[in-house]
């Protein structure tokens, strides 16, 4: 039985003006208590039995789980006295209080059974089944089995094995794994109480909805092996190839707002892995005193997805983007890819120009415009031993992979970087299209295909006017224009195959002899350190491709991808499921869409009924002639009729399909059931 | 609502998931733009009927949880024939026949205003709070729920709002008459300003002279496109201690007022003073001490010489207008218009003009007297009946001179800052000729880079999607290009994709077009 049990606390403060948003204009300050109870418990019992040469050993075990974590945040905002951070320093109004309290819990039943005959031949057979509160009852109990065996050859050989040959052994496995999700997605619940106009009391659902569908998350994987030793270990290579198929993965992507919801748990997408790894190693010297221990290990993977969701062809694994580029999983392709945009080019590569000159194209940031996973990746261990010293250094490398530089990219959009220094001069070269040739395809259809005139250069100079969009430009404003528009929009610009070698860590220790050891009664060992890491490193990349990956607002090869990696497991049979003790899959904090009152939804959903036929409203309006605007992006464009520029599409489907669109069903349905019939106006 | 939200999104974007939308379904499939219409129809014909029934004592009343209409059903029966009758006269490019099938109904809108709204007391109407509600929104943009979105999206900005010449004038000298519409001081932003040897003579000064008004830019001038209107700042001009010029205002001891200014290198915009931008004051949300917007305060007091009126409709407590007689009356005269019954079509057409000023001077008459301090400005006064009747009874014409076109032109007026009111300019495909005095905008005209979204001789017919469709929706939305008419007509997208086409904006929605 275990117990694991932390409590974080931790403060922020906002000072006044640190951030955009509206309430916290003078300053913000927060406290979380974080508490995290794990409790645990596991029973086991183990059979051994010998018959001959045959070695039996049969283990059962039950094991259960309970992850409670409670969080209490206190906030208040805008202080009375200026950037003094106090929650009595604020009006009742601007404080804040919200606890939320999660729990989960997992009862498993185990079993391995393992025989060997003669330390040659292994097999081991397990299974486990287990029972998660956070998944739907119907699919709550999930079972796993896994199949293993190996070979020791050297073993079999008996008297024929050659002396050169320590060891050698095969083996082969097969696994599946099945995993749970986190605690409370299976229902819909709902925000915060609100005041509405005229005092009227108002909630609706949130914009994530539950699934009471889901299923659990099942993750296959088959690795074969080779291992082998000689020259009484002085020399060993390991060689594995593996495959890791993830299905029914557990994900919450965004969706059509068309569902009534921003967000939805999801069993979708089945990821592939396949890779080798190989490690050589060995003791080239090896006297009394001195050794050299050296080791190489190379690995590499290739991950792809299939069958994400109908019509989506990316998935995004995160929120985080730097320009137009994102980490990005593309489906029937890679599962570690960068999505990204192109500018519009001829096809012989020329740009292709606009009116003013400048790029065109570099508007749709979803192609694939690189893959984050390494060709190969390794690492490279030396130890060198002398008496009581022990000196290690460990070499790590990489070789392809992309990188997107958003680091570089700010800088470039900031006018920081060097190679926007040259401001005094822009050329751009390219083509324009002159016209269309109509090509007749063999089906008889005929498809118009573009005309490019010759290549062009242009040349910008400061100081100078060009007609630009019909208007008189300076100069410096189209090149500074080009940097933080055109050039941005090419995300290659951005993209680098990194290759990186890196002295990762050394470090010197001296481990005190155990002669001088002895005269003290109670201290075993002693060993002085020295450490370094991260000393040297040489690279294709401009700055260092692990920080670009995991820095603030970089995308690079992050891990950041979809987990698929299940709970580790051990064995199996059955135990009858504990249902009352599992069904805490509904949050004690928060109500669920059913108990919203018919009367509060309605006040919630004409709110935002109005806000989201007056939100459009307030951009079409331009279109017609009445209005002038001088700032507001989406006004000019409607105002002048520029309808590429953007407008308020996104607002205007959220703010109905959302707060609306998801909750009309249960209003709906909630009003029919009453006889409450007035509430017609969910139709 | 569903209706409502709905026919707001077939207006917008033309085709959406309806049948399929809010359901089980992770990727609902589109329907057509006529089926999302029809869909709405069927809605609030249910809707009519439900309201029409008893409810049980004992259950919920509607009451409890309406803040458009106060469970008052009576009133939300009228709301939802006058929407049907607004959709159904959105038909009005379509053969005639039976709106079942989906043609133009003439007999059944007309029948639809018989029940709908009748007098200004039917309307619904939401009324905002200015109280900095500590409620937020949901959706991201965390503002209090209870100011209105007019407000949010454009009234609590600086500079987003100037008046067009196209509407000052038709505001100003409807039909050549020489006669003011009494809505003009309300529709107008004004100043605080003090009158100068350069002020323009057709410049309007409140009476005790303190206000100007704004007039109009006119958009078939270069304007727009040489940095205008630009927008004026109030200057003032600080002193320190020694009595010498100073920018700090910390080091400053005393001040003069200067006035509005362009502040601007661009010698030809430093006269756009005469243009005052339509900027609301607020008293919750932003603390002020009235409902105007002053620009500049000098050591933490705002001068009074720096505010700005704002406008009627984007002030935090302008009303919502969800359905009114007004618009009932317009489209009645409309469609008898069509009918050639100009006789009624004019009597419907003034009692719109008269609904609407009236609805106006009751706004107008609740923010005087929440605040009589308000009263002496032109934007808030309550209008007299005088110029009331003066205007309806002298400006707007005759049944015998009674045209489409000062129907829809005064109509444009009541539906001002709605979507419905670039539906109908659609619906009229933006004819000059029904507009009066409108003409399409100077920058679409002379900026070659434009037509490649709206080629020259098209018009804005609908959005662009949303990306949320065209990212997590995009087979569902590629498949419905198949039954949209025109889609592969428009030059294809990227990827063969209809809706990536530049020029998507162009391609008319279901009802503002011939198709069946």
């Amino acid at each position: 039985m275990g117990i694991d049990s932390y409590t974080t606390e931790n403060a922020n403060r906002l000072a006044a003006g640190g951030t955009h948003k509206e309430m916290w204009k003078n300053g913000m300050y927060s406290e979380n208590s974080l508490r995290y109870q794990y409790l645990s418990t596991n029973l086991m019992t183990n059979f051994n039995k010998q018959f001959g040469d045959f070695n039996f050993n049969l283990m059962l075990g039950t094991a259960t789980e309970y992850t409670k974590n409670t969080r209490n945040s206190r906030m208040a905002w805008n202080f009375q006295v200026p950037d003094f951070f106090s929650f009595d320093n604020a009006l009742k109004d601007d404080r804040d209080f919200s606890p939320y309290n999660s729990r989960k819990r997992l009862v498993g039943v185990f079993g391995e059974f393992r025989v060997d005959w003669r330390n040659a031949i292994f097999l081991t057979v397990t299974g486990r089944n287990d029972w998660s509160s956070t998944l739907p009852k119907e699919n709550r109990s999930y079972f796993y089995p896994s199949v293993s065996g190996a070979v020791v050859f050297t073993e079999l050989m008996g008297d024929a094995r050659p002396d050169w040959l320590t060891f050698g052994k095969v083996r082969a496995s097969w696994a599946r794994v099945g995993k749970d999700t986190s605690p409370y997605v299976t229902n819909t619940y709902l925000w915060p109480v609100g005041t509405y106009l005229n005092g009227m009391t108002g909630v609706g659902n949130t914009w994530t909805t539950g699934n009471p569908f889901l299923k659990p998350e099942i993750t296959e994987s088959t690795e074969i092996g080779l291992e082998m030793r000689f020259f009484n270990n002085r020399l060993h290579f390991d060689y594995a190839f593996y495959t890791n198929n993830s299905y029914n993965q557990i994900m919450e992507p965004r969706l059509s707002n068309y569902i009534g919801y921003i967000l939805r748990k999801v069993n979708a997408g089945d990821v592939y892995n396949k890779g080798m790894e190989l490690t050589i190693g060995g003791i080239p010297v090896q006297t009394k005193d001195f050794t050299w221990e050296t080791s190489l290990n190379l690995y590499g993977n290739r991950g792809t997805v299939k069958n994400l969701l109908d019509g989506m062809n990316i998935l995004y694994v995160t929120d985080v983007q730097v320009g137009s580029a994102r980490a990005a999983s593309f489906n029937d392709g890679n599962f570690m890819a960068i999505s990204g945009s192109e500018l519009d080019r001829d096809p012989n590569g020329n740009l292709i120009l606009d009116g003013n000159n400048m790029p065109t194209g570099g508007k749709n940031d979803k192609l694939e415009i690189g893959n984050r996973e390494p060709r190969v990746a390794g690492g490279w261990n030396n130890t060198l031993t002398w008496k009581g010293f022990s000196f290690n250094m460990l070499w790590e490398f990489r070789f392809g992979g992309h990188v997107y530089n958003g680091t570089y990219y700010s800088m470039v959009a900031n006018g920081t970087a060097k190679m926007t220094e040259g401001r005094d001069q822009l050329t751009i070269s390219g083509v324009h299209k002159i016209g269309e040739n109509e090509v007749t395809n063999p089906d008889g259809t005929t498809t118009k295909v573009p005309i490019y005139g010759d290549v062009e250069n242009f040349t910008f100079k400061a100081g100078q006017l060009y007609d630009y969009n019909g208007k008189q430009t300076p100069g410096e404003w189209i090149i500074n224009n080009y940097y933080q528009d055109y050039y941005l929009r090419e995300s290659a610009n951005f993209m680098k195959k990194v290759n990186a070698l890196r002295l990762r860590t050394i470090s010197l220790s001296y481990s005190l002899p155990q002669s001088l050891l002895a005269k003290s009664k109670f201290i075993k060992g002693c060993t002085f350190s020295a450490v370094a890491n991260n000393l040297l490193l040489f690279t294709n990349y401009d700055g260092d491709p692990e920080v670009a990956a995991a820095g603030a607002g970089s995308i690079g090869s992050s891990s950041v991808g979809i987990d698929y990696c299940g709970v580790p497991s051990t064995a199996s049979f059955a135990l009858s499921s504990c249902n009352d003790w599992l069904d805490v899959n509904n949050d004690p904090n928060t109500p669920t869409s059913a108990d919203a009152s018919l009367n509060a939804r309605c006040v919630y959903m004409q709110h935002y009924s109005i806000a989201s036929y007056m939100i459009p409203s307030s951009n079409t309006a331009y279109y017609c002639g009445q209005l002038a605007t001088y700032t507001g992006g989406q006004q000019t464009a409607a105002m002048n009729w520029n309808l590429g520029g953007s407008n308020r599409a996104n607002n205007a489907q959220q703010w109905f399909l959302v707060p609306v669109g998801g909750n009309l069903p249960d209003l709906y349905n909630q009003a029919m059931e009453q006889g409450a019939y007035h509430y017609a106006l969910a139709t | 609502m569903k209706a409502f939200g709905f026919m707001n999104m077939t207006d917008l974007f033309g085709e959406a998931p309806f049948d399929e939308a809010f359901g089980a379904a992770t990727n609902p499939k589109y329907n057509t733009g006529k089926e999302v219409f029809m869909g709405c129809i069927n809605l609030i014909d249910e809707a009519i009927e439900l309201f029409g029934r008893t409810q049980d004592p004992s259950v919920t009343p509607l009451s409890a949880g309406d803040m458009w209409n106060g469970g008052n059903t009576d009133k939300w029966i009228k709301l939802c024939y006058f929407m049907k009758a607004r959709w159904l006269n959105h038909l009005s490019k379509k053969a005639a026949g039976s709106y079942k099938d989906g043609k133009y109904d003439a007999a059944e809108i007309l029948a639809c205003l018989d029940k709908a709204m009748k007098s200004n007391a039917d309307n619904t109407i939401v009324y905002h709070e200015d109280n900095n509600s500590s409620t937020w929104d949901h959706e991201g943009w965390d503002e209090p729920v209870d100011y209105s979105t007019l407000y949010s999206c454009i009234g609590m900005n600086n500079n987003r709002l100037f008046v067009s010449k196209y509407f000052y004038d038709n505001l100003t000298n409807f039909d050549g008459k020489g006669i003011e519409d009494p809505r003009a001081d309300k529709f107008i932003p004004w100043c605080r300003s003090v009158k100068s040897e350069s002020t323009p003579a057709e410049v309007k000064w409140s009476p005790n002279g303190l206000w100007r008004r704004s007039l109009g830019v006119d958009l078939s001038t270069n304007i727009i496109s040489n940095g205008g209107p630009y927008p004026s700042t109030y200057a003032i001009k600080m002193y320190d201690k020694n009595g010498n010029a100073t920018d700090k205002e910390a080091d400053a001891v005393s001040f003069d007022k200067i006035g509005w200014i362009c502040d601007t290198k661009n010698e030809e915009r430093k006269g756009d003073t005469i243009y005052v931008q339509g900027q609301s004051g607020s008293t919750g949300y932003g603390s002020g001490k009235d409902m105007l917007m002053r620009r500049r305060s000098y050591k933490g007091a705002a001068l009074d010489e720096s505010a700005l009126s704002g406008v009627f409709w984007t002030r935090p407590t302008s009303p919502t207008v969800v359905g009114s007689y007004a618009e009932c009356c317009f489209i009645k005269a409309e469609v008898l218009f069509r009918q050639g019954n100009k006789g009624e079509a004019f009597n419907a057409y003034k009692e719109g003009i008269r609904a609407h000023i009236n609805f106006v001077n009751d706004v107008c008459k609740m923010w005087v007297g929440g605040d009589a301090s308000l009263a002496s400005i032109p934007s808030f006064a309550p209008m007299a009946q005088a110029d009331i009747d003066n205007f309806l009874n002298n400006a707007i014409g005759t049944a015998g001179d009674l045209t489409l076109a000062k129907i829809m032109t005064q109509k444009q007026f009541v539906v001002f800052l709605t979507t419905e009111q670039w539906n109908d300019m659609r619906r009229m495909d933006y004819d000059p000729a029904i507009y009066m005095g409108w003409h399409k905008p100077f920058m679409y005209e002379n900026t070659a880079s434009y037509w490649t979204y709206c080629p020259q001789g098209k018009y804005p017919r609908r959005w662009n999607q949303a990306s949320y469709e065209k990212d997590y929706n995009s087979a569902n939305l590629q498949a419905i290009g198949e039954l949209v008419p025109g889609a592969y007509d428009i030059p294809a997208g990227k990827d063969g994709l209809w809706y990536l086409s530049d020029q998507i904006c162009t391609l008319n929605v279901w009802w503002d077009s011939t198709q069946e």
